[in-house]
């Protein structure tokens, strides 16, 4: 169960995010040409309802915390069974980088030796109780899914600029 | 120890076949000594991707290695085309370039990331004629109807396309300002829908008055007696199709309005690269069962020569260019 | 031409050795998918999607429907099980399922999931068949205005997918439809949160959102905290189910077709609702409503119904309509274009003997289903030891390609893992994801149609009530709301 006092702040970020939308992304990141005749077909007219609705929430939310039972405004998060292992801020943080390093890895490696070496990282990284299956299973399945997705269904898969499979 | 083993195995097969290249520095062999990369920049059973797919079976056996087809959908082509702009220009990826892509989206959109001069045709291979149509049971028989409508109400009369700065939205501006109708931009109302397929069909829900497209999107409901051809662009009748010509209805500019489909690569191809594709297109274009499946649907084969080409769509650009700055169509943001 | 035409020219089409294993992998494939945590329904379909392209249209789009209906079934198993839902939609099976699996009553758990789930298959299919036709002459009335007001009324389902907090699901399907804003404008074409990064004109690839939201913050959540789950798996139980307790289940089986028909019918809404529908549904009309939650043989029969009852039934907007009823149908919908076919009214008269050839793959598929289902529950056991180290970065790996694979992009699997990082803060603060994905699709739909339905009737608001249609649901539309205000009053 997630602690109501969390909810509070979560609505502060929303309306600050709403803020952020309405007041920043939309005037810079949306052209409205200016021959636009009515507003309702203006291209920023969706984006600002939906700035205004988010902060609109996000104080209904703040506001929930004084007038509704805790029980029910929260959700159930998923806390995992147990006590969590120490140092999982330290492995997202891995994980996250680990994210990062294939999208920019994969156009120079290709895709199946970046995807078995993803595979290796992220078995350390969970300390793979099986460490011989863990590194079958790294090496085969990247192969695997590159002869299906190559051979049988006709899709480019990247190749890298060393190596490159038949 | 396993990777060993298996890069030996996999090695193996590979020397069998000759595509195994160690590092990117290796002598540059007989292109293609690897699979080609075509993409194709619109969504799967688009025309493009249809005449592409098409092609393809006839340039497999022409092309010494295996064609890899691509889809890169986004933005009207723009997101496939920019992929191809940035590719090495080795010849191992190319692109479909379309009338959408590359002459309607350069002229209309002042923000498209990639010009004509980022690519190096190599052939135009496809005509596709245009055709504009009503629904079946309106009550405009010909253009002069339809150009009498639009004057007689102003701002509502509609024409749909499949989205901005595809061929079907210059189309029905230009058509309508050949025809005499000033103003198009204001007289005539454009509502777009997402995809060729989409505006067809609206025209049939009655949510817009009138349609310009190819004839091959068109064909089978003409053919259904749904929708009523008012004419088409070509100098030449289209087959199926009982309207004028352009010729006909003595308006020979809108000739130049027709779609069309050719293979580029990125601007950097060498030239024995460029030439080797002129001989792929060459006996691809002369495939009897490809010429046979698209001038079923509607479609003239006709190879241009790379100077041909690169001629024929600075030529198509420069008036859509002319008719979008005249319309103030340019999409600058 | 008449249905018994159609059908006789289908036939040929349907009845070859390809339709038939092209039927039998799918299902296979679907229930193997199904099964394995992390694995949706939806995934395996878009998984799947590739391979169908080198296909003939029917042998394609049967393969996809196997996946689908064997995914939705598969995904009761380890929700039995292992209390985890294979898929969403199997999200109330375990409300009783697994009661029962502790009880060693396992077996029979999943005999009744399997048998419930093809009986309500079959009633869905012939829904399909019989209103299809007669929907497809309707769909040509569906101009802008009435499609928007449908697809508002579709956006009310968020209330049902929210969990217990109605503003933090509201919440999640504003950032949804925001986030579906991105890309070019429909009208003006000019950019919108796009960064002029000709990647993101196009849009944010929805299997790239829908595999980040889903699968990558499980893999997260298992990094956070890398432990063996607790739950082993318990001998299969007594395997039998006597028909005696088939028939007492029955009524509770048809209410839940019959519910899964419905909300199958209704573009927007999906598996996992009728299901918890079905669930609540049974449970009111039940004599031992004690019992429910508990092990009762009833709820897991109703659930399973539920969720299947919709997989024919999201076929009816789809064929009849062009409309895809959930993220699955949007998938089929790609490969019915990949072969040039426009789902739609016109496929009616386009294509009618590649409908029919489809409706009778579809009953064909049910009896496939009840077949292969029945070797995968004695199978299963041996999937569910994959321990979950190796499992997780295999998962992991699957999404990296398969996301790849749908647009030949390797930005789309950076938009799956920025996607994934949003669906994980989503876990841990509790925002349900299930509001954000309703949304991100059916925003684009809703804002389309409003603007179209703007230039044509130039501006003026009362187009938005030009025809019986659009009252129908602006009434529905009212009805749903005022009824989630009236509950919120009470429960206050």
């Amino acid at each position: 169960m997630m602690q109501n006092s969390r909810i509070s702040p979560l609505g502060l970020v929303f309306i600050g995010f709403g803020a952020f939308i309405l007041l920043v992304a939309i005037p810079y990141a949306v052209t409205s040409p200016s021959n636009v005749q009515k507003i309702v077909l203006a291209p920023t007219f969706w984006p600002t309802i939906i700035g205004w609705i988010i902060i609109g929430l996000g104080a209904i939310l703040m506001a929930m915390r004084f007038f509704v039972p805790a029980d029910w405004s929260s959700n159930d998060a998923d806390a995992g069974d147990g006590t969590p292992l120490p140092g999982g801020w330290l492995r997202l943080a891995a994980a996250g980088a680990l994210m990062v390093a294939l999208v920019y890895v994969t156009p120079i490696l290709g895709l199946v030796w970046t995807a078995m070496l993803c595979f290796v990282a992220l078995s350390l990284l969970v300390k793979s109780s099986r460490p011989v299956v863990s590194l079958i299973v790294a090496i085969a399945l990247p192969l695997a899914l590159y002869v299906f997705f190559h051979h049988a269904a006709g899709v480019a898969v990247p190749q890298g600029e060393f190596i490159r499979l038949p | 120890m396993h990777k060993a083993k298996l890069l030996r195995s996999f090695s193996f097969g590979a020397a069998a076949l000759g595509a195994l290249t160690m590092g990117a520095t290796a002598a540059q062999a007989e292109y293609p000594e690897r699979p080609v990369t075509m993409v194709i920049p619109y969504g799967p059973g688009g025309a493009t991707d249809i005449s592409g797919r098409t092609i393809a079976a006839p340039l497999g056996k022409a092309v010494p290695k295996p064609i890899l087809m691509v889809n890169r959908t986004g933005a009207g082509g723009a997101t496939g085309s920019v992929s191809v702009k940035n590719a090495k220009p080795d010849g191992y990826t190319m692109l479909f370039a379309r009338v959408g892509s590359h002459s309607v989206n350069p002229a209309m959109k002042a923000t498209l990331p990639y010009t004509l001069d980022d690519f190096r045709f190599v052939g135009v291979y496809e005509i596709n004629p245009v055709a504009c149509a009503v629904k079946a049971d309106s009550d405009i028989k010909s253009m002069a109807d339809l150009v009498a409508q639009v004057q007689a109400n102003p701002g509502k009369v509609s024409y749909n396309s499949a989205g901005v700065g595809s061929l079907l939205h210059l189309a029905g501006a230009m058509v309508l300002r050949e025809f005499g109708v000033e103003n198009p931009m204001k007289d005539a109302i454009h509502i777009p829908l997402k995809g060729g397929g989409a505006a067809a069909t609206a025209i049939l829900a009655g949510t817009s008055t009138f349609i310009c497209t190819n004839s091959s999107a068109l064909a089978s409901f003409v053919k259904n007696k749904q929708l009523r051809p008012l004419m088409v662009t070509t100098a030449e009748p289209v087959v199926g199709f009982d309207a004028p010509t352009a010729a006909d209805l003595g308006k020979p500019n809108l000739h130049k309005l027709v779609g069309w489909t050719g293979i580029a690569g990125p601007k950097g191809l060498p030239d024995d690269v460029a030439a080797k594709w002129r001989d792929y297109m060459a006996q691809a274009t002369a495939d009897q069962g490809f010429l046979d499946k698209m001038t079923a649907r509607g479609s003239v084969i006709r190879l241009m020569n790379p100077e041909e080409s690169e001629a024929f769509i600075l030529d198509q650009y420069t008036i859509f260019r002319k008719l979008v700055d005249d319309l103030g169509m340019r999409i600058k943001g | 031409m008449s249905v018994i035409d159609n059908l006789s020219a289908a036939w040929p089409l349907v009845a070859n050795l390809e339709s038939f294993l092209a039927l039998f992998i799918g299902i296979t494939v679907g229930v193997v998918a199904g099964a394995i945590p992390g694995m949706s329904a939806t995934m395996a379909v878009a998984l799947t999607l590739p391979f169908t392209f080198a296909l003939q249209p029917i042998t394609g789009i049967l393969l996809l429907l196997g996946v689908y209906k064997g995914g939705i079934f598969g995904g009761s198993i380890p929700a039995i099980l292992i209390k985890t839902p294979g898929t969403p939609a199997s999200s109330a099976t375990v409300l009783d399922g697994y009661p029962m699996a502790e009880k060693g009553q396992a077996g029979k758990a999943l005999t009744m999931a399997l048998y419930a789930s093809c009986t309500a298959d079959v009633m869905s299919n012939l829904a399909l068949i019989l209103f299809a036709g007669w929907l497809a002459s309707f769909a040509l009335s569906f101009g802008p205005p009435e499609f928007f007001t449908l697809i508002l009324f579709s956006l009310t389902i968020i209330a049902g997918v929210s969990g217990k907090n109605l503003v933090l699901g509201l919440l999640s399907a504003a950032l949804g439809l925001l986030l579906a804003t991105v890309g070019l404008d429909l009208v003006y074409g000019t950019n919108r949160f796009n960064m002029n990064d000709p990647n993101l004109m196009g849009g944010l690839n929805f299997i790239a959102v829908l595999i980040g939201l889903f699968a990558i913050p499980e893999i997260l959540a298992y990094i956070w905290n890398p432990q063996e789950r607790k739950g082993s798996v318990r001998s299969l139980g007594g395997q039998h189910l006597s028909f005696k307790e088939y028939k007492r289940c029955f009524k509770s089986i048809v209410r839940g077709g019959f519910i899964g028909v419905i909300l199958g019918s209704i573009p927007g809404i999906g598996a996992a609702p009728a299901a918890f529908l079905s669930y609540s549904e049974a449970r009111r009309n039940s004599k031992n409503k004690e019992n429910f939650g508990k092990g009762e043989l009833e709820g897991v029969a109703a659930s399973e119904a539920g969720n299947n009852g919709v997989c024919g039934a999201t076929l009816i907007p789809l064929l009849a309509l062009g409309v895809p009823g959930d993220v699955i149908t949007a998938i089929i919908i790609g490969a019915f274009m990949i072969h040039g076919l426009q789902p739609g009214p016109m496929m009616f008269i386009a294509n009618g003997d590649i409908i029919y050839a489809l409706f009778l793959g579809l009953i064909i598929s049910s009896i496939l289903l009840m077949g292969v289902g029945s070797v995968a529950i004695r199978l299963f056991r041996y999937i569910a030891d994959i321990p979950r180290p190796v499992l997780l970065p295999t998962v992991f790996v699957l999404c990296v390609y398969g996301v790849y694979a749908v647009n030949n992009n390797v930005f789309d699997i950076g938009v799956m893992f920025a996607m994934g990082a949003l669906g994980y803060f989503m876990l841990r603060t509790g925002i349900p994801a299930a509001p954000f994905l309703i949304a991100f699709i059916l925003g684009p739909l809703l804002e389309d149609n409003f603007r179209q339905a703007m230039l044509m009737s130039g501006g003026s608001g009362t187009i938005l009530f030009r025809s019986p249609i659009t009252w129908v649901f602006w009434t529905l539309t009212a009805i749903t709301i005022a009824t989630l205000v009236r509950k919120g009053m009470q429960r206050k």
